[in-house]
């Protein structure tokens, strides 16, 4: 009990530090953050068994795959091409103190890939996936100057997935005309590092781990900052 | 200027090319072709050095087919005109000779392969691909040639009648080098989400006569694949020359050289 008293009166005392810089910085910085950007989809890909990196294993939502067996009567077919959209997230972070944020994100990616029988070359199936991802997120910015801000952010959601695959009837007999399947699950996004640079419209670039990508750059706008100028 | 540069590198990747259209019908090809090579070379060859090895007195002549067919196994003979060969402590075949060389006319050797690591593949047999015992093998003579007999009942449905004669005599030693000529017929079968027969039939001599590690180099083999509520599978192999062979699937016809593969694997 008295470990605990002791260690509160430690935070508050912290917290009153804080406050006391409180007015400078709400006055110079920024509070308000919205922001759209674009990333790659790779991780997304992987996630979602769109792009498989392991031969056996496949993404969030699937299984891992037992070993290959071939199949001399399944329909001979091959991939023209997986296409995706860039990972695209609008977001908003509300700045709580001086280094900490909490917002959150939603991103969508897409992908679309189509199957050709290889003999006639008639599209035999196709799908269209999509990735939706509704992340809150926390940010700690280590470098907060007026113009130029660094930071790195955490966040932990949810991912929703659905599949929508079509099945030509000439090449399966068996298999269903269009089939839908939805998915619930995990996403995760780790910023390593990021930078803002600008005042009120500002560019910025990521670079992270998650369902957002890799790589991730756009821009926003930070808005009700209650600068010296604004006084 | 990025984020022009992230669109542009996230339109479009995974692209297959289309190949060779006969692909399936080379899986189909070389699914047999890598069984029966491997029973011709691996158990059925080594019997004929066996032979020599059991009929001989020259202990010199023992040694040296040990050393060059049998360099990592171990031959026992069991008493009753049977023998067996190990590697190491795992049994690998059982031989009855039932009293003949395989040199005369009338023999009759009874040969079961066990098999020591099988993998779970839709590519190999199943007299492949069994935890026990691999296949049941009769060799015969008949004339100039041998005659290999798989029986149906003895391989979990799977038969063959191969002919085989050797094209390399070293004195004593028959097939002292893999050269042969096969011809018969027989039919394979494979589990491969369902159960599939290959039924197949050399309708030219096939012979393999070079050193080389793909295929054979002279002859022909039709396939038909089969299995319950499909089309039958026609196949039809030609061996043009030590480098190349002509596949005919679907009635398309295409020339493979031996290192290409298909790329449904």
């Amino acid at each position: 009990m008295k470990k605990f008293l002791i260690s509160f009166v430690i935070v508050c005392m912290a917290l009153g530090l804080a406050a006391q810089d409180a007015p400078s910085w709400k006055q110079e910085l920024p509070r308000h953050d919205v922001y759209l950007g674009i990333g790659d989809p790779l991780v997304a890909g992987v996630l979602t068994d769109r792009v498989v990196f392991f031969s056996k294993c496949g993404g969030l939502f699937t299984k891992c795959s037992e070993e290959y067996i071939p199949d001399w009567f399944a329909v001979d077919s091959y991939s023209k091409g997986l296409f995706a959209t860039p990972t695209i997230s609008i977001g908003y972070q509300y700045r709580l103190a001086k280094w900490f944020w909490l917002g959150g994100t939603f991103s969508y990616t897409g992908f679309y890939e189509a199957k050709f029988e290889r003999i006639s070359n008639l599209k035999c199936s196709s799908y269209n996936s999509h990735l939706i991802t509704i992340l809150p997120e926390a940010r700690f910015s280590w470098l907060n100057k007026k113009i130029v801000t660094m930071y790195s952010s955490i966040g932990l959601g949810m991912a929703i997935y659905t599949d929508d695959t079509y099945y030509s009837d000439k090449f399966y007999t068996t298999k269903p005309r269009n089939y839908d399947e939805t998915f619930c699950g995990l996403a995760f996004h780790l910023t390593a590092v990021g930078i803002h640079v600008g005042k009120k419209w500002y560019g910025f670039a990521e670079l992270g781990f998650g369902n957002k990508g890799i790589i991730q750059a756009g821009f926003g706008y930070n808005f009700n900052s209650k600068t010296k100028s604004n006084q | 200027m990025i984020i022009t540069l992230i669109a542009l590198i996230c339109i479009s990747c995974g692209r297959e090319e289309r190949g060779k259209l006969t692909q399936k019908g080379k899986e189909i090809h070389d699914s047999w072709y890598n069984a029966s090579r491997q029973m011709i070379e691996n158990d059925v060859i080594p019997m004929f050095h066996l032979d020599v090895w059991i009929n001989t007195d020259n202990e010199d002549l023992r040694r040296l087919i040990e050393d060059r067919y049998f360099p990592y196994y171990r031959i026992r003979e069991d008493g009753d005109n049977v023998f067996t060969i190990y590697n190491g402590a795992n049994k690998i075949f059982t031989i009855n000779t039932y009293g003949k060389s395989l040199k005369t006319n009338g023999s009759n050797w009874l040969v079961t392969k066990y098999n020591t690591y099988v993998e779970n593949r839709g590519d190999l047999p199943i007299f492949l691909n069994s935890y026990s015992e691999g296949e049941k093998l009769h060799i015969s003579k008949s004339n100039d040639q041998w005659l290999i007999q798989m029986d149906s009942t003895e391989n979990q449905g799977c038969y063959c009648n191969l002919y085989i004669k050797s094209l390399s005599n070293e004195g004593v030693l028959l097939f002292s080098e893999n050269y042969y000529t096969l011809s018969g017929n027989g039919m394979y079968i494979y589990n491969q989400n369902g159960l599939i027969k290959l039924k197949f039939d050399i309708t030219e001599t096939i012979s393999r006569k070079w050193v080389s590690e793909f295929y054979f180099h002279e002859g022909a083999v039709e396939f038909e694949a089969q299995k319950t509520n499909y089309e039958n599978i026609p196949v039809k192999a030609e061996y043009i020359d030590k480098e190349h062979f002509r596949l005919t699937y679907r009635n398309i016809t295409e020339v493979w050289e031996y290192w290409e593969s298909s790329s449904s694997y």
